[in-house]
């Protein structure tokens, strides 16, 4: 039995008899208690996952209508809540946090079968992008544990690329779904706002964010949206995407196709020798393709990440007002405290980077200062919006690469946080403009994965896992070493 | 160019439901922390969902 297997694979392979949900589910638990103590992907393992897959088993054995998914594992990051099970974010904040309902897109991925293997580590609140700053240590990159597997979805990332699930669901607020996949080499997809629904995932920062795919194949990622994506009744900013299927042709090529290298993301200060040649390599396999490649400018890129982190900080602050640790929380003995003291005592428990956007979501849009800061970041926000658009008239597709540098080590980033917050570059103007990007895997490069994005118009994520799926074809990939 | 804003309030006493949530905005004779769910008790995840009459009635006023 191949662990390594696609989401589709495992579904045929499923269907023809080849194991049974339970062998498989058995088996993905055994990898993960082998590797999960070096890697810790996971935050909490599902103690239930066993009895569902005998559950499934017995539906496909009895001939009923089984879900989609025919019980594959599959994790989820743990800012989504599961009703009755611990969703902490990784912060110590929610340690005993055990939510009273279960996010929209969990529900769907129950009512087709999937189980629900573990939830994820990340960076605390969503907040980083190397798993370095969630309260329960930072999960370890499968090609090298030397190396951060990216975050904020870190986690998820490397539950994928270690082969402890088929797939799993990220949150990208700025890059947090691509970034740990190009880190961790696995596809992931950050969809268009609106097109799934957020109900259940813990606000970092709601304009802006979105639940999406971390899976093996193109494939995978088409098929899981076709499952998480769609109006929700709970979700005012979700769209009717019309049961679109995401599947449909996906092999469909890119020939003729007009494809934008952005010049700002392929020659910014912080890109590395090694992600410049892949990125360069990558625009040659799409021209051979049949693709037209040329360089387009975004002129307000430069000033992306400021405008985000402004903007999320800003709407951070606010989300992060509700933990008081009265309805819900950690265990903290109130005896003693006057009503002021014990709240402020009860948020002493968020970490360094939660507090130090917490201060900074409380002065930039602060009266006095909102004109210099939040306002601004609005503008480049509009303007950014009016580019994009601009630019779509012309092209199908942008592409970058997903991140200007490969994973570094521990510690090697994170003292410097202006720097760090660097690393987003290429990332949060999908995020910022509402539109579809994804992260493919190209290349290992001295043991390390680079991935390449594409960005599309908005809901057009059909045709942008089409492009991503040509890429994907032409690229031909060493095992995780792990 | 002069900008003049206005902030109206009003006071909606017939609405079925609470302004961002499905549950009962009628709180007489109910026993306290009844006509709750997750969005009206701020439960981390839960998103508003803004009552449409309310809307309607605020725009007529």
């Amino acid at each position: 039995m191949d662990l390594g297997i696609s989401a589709l694979n495992y579904v045929s392979s499923i269907k023809n008899g080849e194991f049974t949900v339970e062998e498989f589910t058995s088996k993905s638990l055994e990898r993960i208690s082998q590797v999960d103590e070096k890697l810790h992907a996971f935050l909490r393992v599902n103690d239930l996952a066993i009895k569902n897959a005998r559950e499934i088993d017995t539906k496909i054995k009895s001939n009923q209508n089984v879900g989609k998914c025919y019980g594959m594992p599959i994790s989820v990051k743990d800012n989504m809540c599961i009703e009755g099970s611990k969703t902490t974010c990784a912060s110590k904040v929610l340690e005993n946090f055990i939510a009273p309902y279960t996010s929209t897109v969990i529900s769907k991925l129950n009512s087709e079968d999937a189980i629900i293997i573990g939830k994820t580590n990340m960076d605390e609140f969503a907040m980083g992008l190397s798993t370095e700053y969630s309260a329960y240590g930072p999960s370890r990159n499968p090609w090298n544990i030397d190396y951060v597997p990216g975050g904020s979805s870190g986690g998820s990332g490397v539950s994928v690329s270690a082969n402890e699930c088929i797939a799993s669901l990220g949150s990208d607020t700025g890059g947090s779904i691509r970034n740990p996949a190009s880190f961790c080499s696995v596809v992931g997809l950050k969809p268009t706002y609106g097109l799934v629904s957020r109900y259940g995932l813990v606000s970092y920062a709601n304009s802006i964010e979105q639940i999406g795919p971390m899976t093996k194949t193109v494939e995978d990622s088409a098929f899981l949206l076709n499952i998480i994506s769609g109006i929700d009744s709970n979700d005012n900013t979700t769209i009717d995407n019309k049961n679109q299927d995401y599947l449909r042709d996906i092999d469909i090529g890119v020939s003729g196709k007009k494809i934008g290298i952005v010049t700002e993301m392929t020659n910014s200060e912080g890109l590395s020798a090694e992600v410049a040649n892949a990125t360069n390599d990558a625009v040659k396999t799409f021209e051979k393709l049949g693709a037209n490649c040329e360089h387009v400018s975004l002129q307000m890129v430069p000033y992306t990440v400021a405008a985000y982190y402004t903007i999320t900080s800003t709407e951070a602050g606010s989300n992060l007002a509700r933990y008081d640790n009265i309805r819900y929380g950690y265990e903290f003995d109130s005896s003693g405290f006057e009503f002021n003291s014990y709240i402020s005592q009860a948020r002493s428990k968020f970490g360094p980077e939660v507090i130090r956007r917490m201060i900074l979501g409380g002065f930039v849009p602060s009266a006095g200062h909102a004109g210099k800061y939040f306002l601004k970041a609005l503008k480049v926000k509009s303007k950014l919006i009016a580019e994009i658009n601009h630019v779509f008239e012309k092209f199908d597709f942008l592409i970058s690469p997903t991140v200007p540098i490969q994973p570094f080590k521990f510690g090697e980033k994170i003292q410097d946080p202006v720097s760090f917050m660097m690393i987003d570059f290429n990332t949060v103007t999908a995020n910022l403009t509402g539109i579809p990007a994804i992260s493919v895997p190209y290349k290992i490069t001295n043991g390390l994965p680079i991935g390449i994005q594409i960005m599309a118009n908005h809901l057009e994520e059909h045709s942008l896992l089409q492009t991503a799926y040509a890429l994907e074809k032409t690229v031909d990939l060493p095992e995780v070493p792990v | 160019m002069t900008k003049i804003g206005l902030e109206i309030h009003c006071q909606l006493t017939k609405l079925e439901s609470k302004l961002f949530c499905p549950c009962k905005a009628d709180y007489r004779e109910f026993e306290p922390n009844t006509n709750i769910c997750p969005v009206c008790m701020g439960i981390p995840g839960s998103l508003p969902l803004l009552n449409k009459k309310a809307v309607e009635k605020a725009t007529r006023c």
